[in-house]
């Protein structure tokens, strides 16, 4: 899985002040950590209250937890692992809610031949917070955290098969969303 | 002629295609146009850039952390919560100590973190805010044995003590914000500490009903 983020001058240094109780230090993990912990969980939950809840869980988490770090693994690591851990003891009875299907799915239909313009990142985003809660985990671990299915089904409590299943339904959700124009600007009245 | 679903196009992208469909897709467009949108579908997932933090985490976590510093005295590894350097040296050039003029201190006296007169170095003004600091956890320490107390005085003196060692706080941070009024940290000690006094005003005045002793 990608685990790469944000790194500091040294770093085993503030983590050790960290530990001390510096709150100086314990901003400055914050700070090199933030942006992609808070992008993790802001994908994962699908929702922006949801997401600062979880973020400060796993800050508050990892500064307790700050001990237990070993520095076997890169401090980036193990936060990122946190992390999911934390939201996905949150999210994952979410994991098999049922899932509505779309009113109709336009695939194919009569603009499915034309050129495509390029992905509208806004769009992109905003149907992705349009998923199923399962769609969209799997989809978010597999898609843009780089997990496997074997990594994901033990994270969820699923069968690597229901984690290819669940991905290709939540890609093909996807399309759908984008083509019907949901998460375009002029949705937003819509959400 | 009837096109592949997006799920057998999604599989495609992972896992390649089949010999009969991959002659679907050498004669169908439409298929072939929708599996590339869907390979930068997931390109694109993979490039979404980071949402920005909100302040509010930062804030959070730093209350919840300081909060849990009044369990440190009975946590088998304390948690010493230091402030910023900028923020000491404010309280120091300042020379506002931490009192201002309360009166409500009891008889442990948390005037005895309150110091007179301008700190000499930094390092005198770190100690100070973490004498503070230890005053306030010692009073939390006695809260835990205050339901058992039932001497009305002594309950009083309980109760001033913790109140004082949450305003020798909210004066020390306040003493540095006239200097760094931006500073987070800084802030969160000050709400903190407020938000605590007031979560305790209201916690006794419901056990002790309409009569609020302490006042």
């Amino acid at each position: 899985m990608n685990s790469s983020g944000g790194g500091m001058g040294n770093e085993p240094l503030t983590i050790q002040r960290a530990r001390d109780g510096d709150v100086t230090a314990m901003r400055e993990l914050y700070e090199a950590h933030a942006g992609r912990v808070f992008a993790i969980l802001r994908r994962l939950a699908g929702d922006d209250d949801l997401a600062q809840d979880l973020a400060q869980d796993v800050w508050v988490t990892t500064f307790r937890k700050l001990d237990g770090f070993e520095g076997r693994s890169a401090f980036g690591t193990w936060l990122y692992r946190v992390a999911v851990n934390t939201a996905l003891g949150r999210l994952r009875s979410r994991a098999r809610e049922p899932v509505v299907e779309m009113a109709h799915d336009n695939w194919p239909d009569a603009a499915s031949d034309r050129a495509e313009p390029a992905v509208d990142r806004i769009a992109l985003a905003r149907a992705l917070d349009r998923l199923p809660a399962g769609y969209r985990m799997v989809l978010v671990l597999h898609d843009v955290e780089g997990y496997t299915h074997e990594e994901i089904a033990e994270e969820l409590g699923i069968a690597p098969g229901t984690s290819k299943s669940q991905l290709h339904k939540a890609r093909a959700r996807m399309r759908q969303l984008l083509t019907a124009g949901v998460g375009k600007v002029n949705d937003v009245a819509s959400h | 002629m009837s096109h592949l679903t997006r799920e057998t196009l999604s599989r495609i992208l992972d896992e390649g295609a089949e010999p009969d469909v991959r002659s679907h897709l050498d004669a169908c467009g439409v298929c072939r146009a929708e599996l590339a949108a869907m390979g930068e579908l997931k390109l694109e997932l993979a490039r979404l850039p980071h949402p920005p933090v909100p302040e509010t985490v930062w804030s959070g976590v730093i209350r919840r952390i300081v909060a849990e510093g009044k369990a440190a005295s009975r946590a088998p590894r304390p948690v010493r919560l230091r402030v910023p350097l900028q923020a000491a040296a404010a309280v120091a050039l300042l020379g506002l100590g931490f009192v201002g003029g309360r009166t409500t201190v009891g008889p442990r006296d948390a005037g005895s973190v309150a110091v007179a007169g301008r700190p000499e170095t930094v390092e005198q003004a770190i100690e100070r805010v973490e004498n503070a600091g230890n005053a306030y956890r010692e009073a939390i320490s006695d809260l835990e044995s205050f339901e058992a107390v039932t001497d009305p005085q002594q309950r009083a003196r309980v109760v001033f003590e913790r109140l004082a060692a949450l305003d020798l706080l909210a004066d020390a941070s306040r003493s540095a914000l006239q200097v760094v009024p931006e500073d987070p940290v800084v802030n969160n000690y000050l709400y903190a500490a407020l938000q605590e006094r007031q979560r305790l005003e209201a916690s006794l005045a419901s056990a002790a009903g309409d009569e609020v002793f302490w006042r």
